[in-house]
């Protein structure tokens, strides 16, 4: 019959690297995901900083379609008008409306014949003002008087010239007509007339 | 032959010691895990990528306003000065400068009522810019501004105006004619005019 030993502390330290040898030493497996991971920042990064470049905001929809130009002047940023169909809005605030693109009458000094269209000369001279103000604190950022305008295609020129003549009137004198890149190739934007 | 036995108390001492763990990604490397960022870069950069299909490229066409000015200058001789006033109407477009109008052809004076580029025939309306069919002759209006060029080269605005029914992409139409030819620069300071005739 066999002896029956009591194992000793070196014989439980034997056991225990036998054991532990059994499971094979964990080796990296996986894809290496930092070059992954910083091609996906710089690419972010690109796109935001396009989209923040973006200095026009423009949804074009039923009532406002842009005109094409041959332009490819870069877009300054200036307190933005917009002409829709059915509004006059600025800086994305609504001003007034405008019933098929026209001014109603009574909206004008004058009536029919009118050029000054008064909720927007009033607008537009809070807005002189505070530019104005904000030109008196910071040199870097003079009163010149610009504007974007973004109107529909189909706004007659009537319309256009009595916002101009009311801009004019709130010593707003430089026009930036706010156009789609478009060229004799450009694609036919959607019918809505 | 004699053999070892483990008390309960060695195996219990030797399971504890050679007990397997399985680890995380994130531990192996002793690291932060970003496969979670990483997922929210990748959606942030899809949610982008969407929304540059509605984004419009825009460019933009400068004008001014027509500066009144009060009183002339000593000397100064108001025929020397060009004038030069395009004026888009319903039927075509007017040319016209300090000594009259311009006759079609854009090489002489034409008194009365003239119109200096005629629209084109409806059946054959040209494709525009935006696609759209447009009656009014840009080509010829561009033709016409390079011959009054040639003759004042140093001049370089022009005053626009429309009738009131004319709508705001003619305008730009004609901005876009006025500007250059090709490569050429003809009128770029363009100053808009509110149309009284």
């Amino acid at each position: 019959m066999a002896d029956v030993k009591q194992a000793s502390a070196a014989q439980v330290k034997a056991a225990i690297r036998r054991k532990v040898k059994k499971h094979p030493e964990h080796t990296e497996e996986g894809l290496n995901i930092y070059p992954m991971m910083d091609m996906m920042t710089i690419i972010l990064v690109f796109l935001i900083m396009q989209f923040a470049e973006e200095s026009v905001d423009i949804m074009q929809s039923e009532d406002l379609q842009i005109p094409t130009s041959i332009s490819r002047q870069e877009v300054t940023d200036a307190l933005a008008i917009q002409i829709t169909r059915a509004d006059i809005l600025v800086d994305n605030r609504r001003v007034m409306g405008l019933r098929n693109g026209t001014v109603d009458p009574s909206q004008k000094q004058g009536g029919a014949n009118g050029f000054l269209i008064t909720p927007l000369h009033s607008e537009m001279t809070q807005h002189r003002d505070r530019l104005k103000l904000i030109a008196q604190r910071n040199p870097n950022r003079p009163f010149r008087g610009s504007v974007q305008i973004i109107a529909d295609r189909r706004t007659p020129f009537r319309t256009l010239s009595e916002v101009i003549y009311t801009m004019g009137q709130a010593e707003f004198s430089e026009l930036h007509f706010i156009v789609l890149q478009g060229g004799t190739n450009a694609p036919t934007p959607p019918r809505g007339e | 032959m004699s053999s070892v036995q483990f008390s309960t108390r060695q195996k219990a001492y030797i399971r504890k010691k050679s007990k397997h763990h399985e680890l995380d990604p994130s531990e192996l490397s002793g690291e932060l895990n970003i496969i979670p960022f990483l997922d929210i870069v990748v959606n942030i950069i899809m949610c982008l990528l969407l929304m540059t299909a509605y984004i419009v490229v825009a460019s933009e066409l400068d004008a001014r306003l027509p500066i009144t000015s009060r009183g002339g200058r000593a000397g100064a001789n108001p025929e020397a000065t060009l004038n030069l006033t395009v004026t888009i109407a319903e039927n075509g477009i007017i040319v016209a400068g300090s000594g009259g109008k311009l006759a079609p052809g854009c090489t002489a004076m034409q008194p009365g009522r003239v119109i200096t580029v005629a629209n084109l025939p409806s059946a054959s309306a040209d494709l525009n810019n935006d696609g759209l069919p447009d009656v009014y002759d840009w080509a010829g209006l561009t033709r016409c501004l390079a011959t009054v060029k040639l003759q004042f080269p140093d001049e370089s605005q022009v005053i626009v105006s429309a009738d009131p029914n004319v709508e705001y992409r003619h305008l730009i139409g004609a901005m876009d004619a006025m500007r250059a030819d090709g490569e050429l620069p003809l009128f770029p300071a363009i100053m808009l005019s509110a149309g009284v005739r």
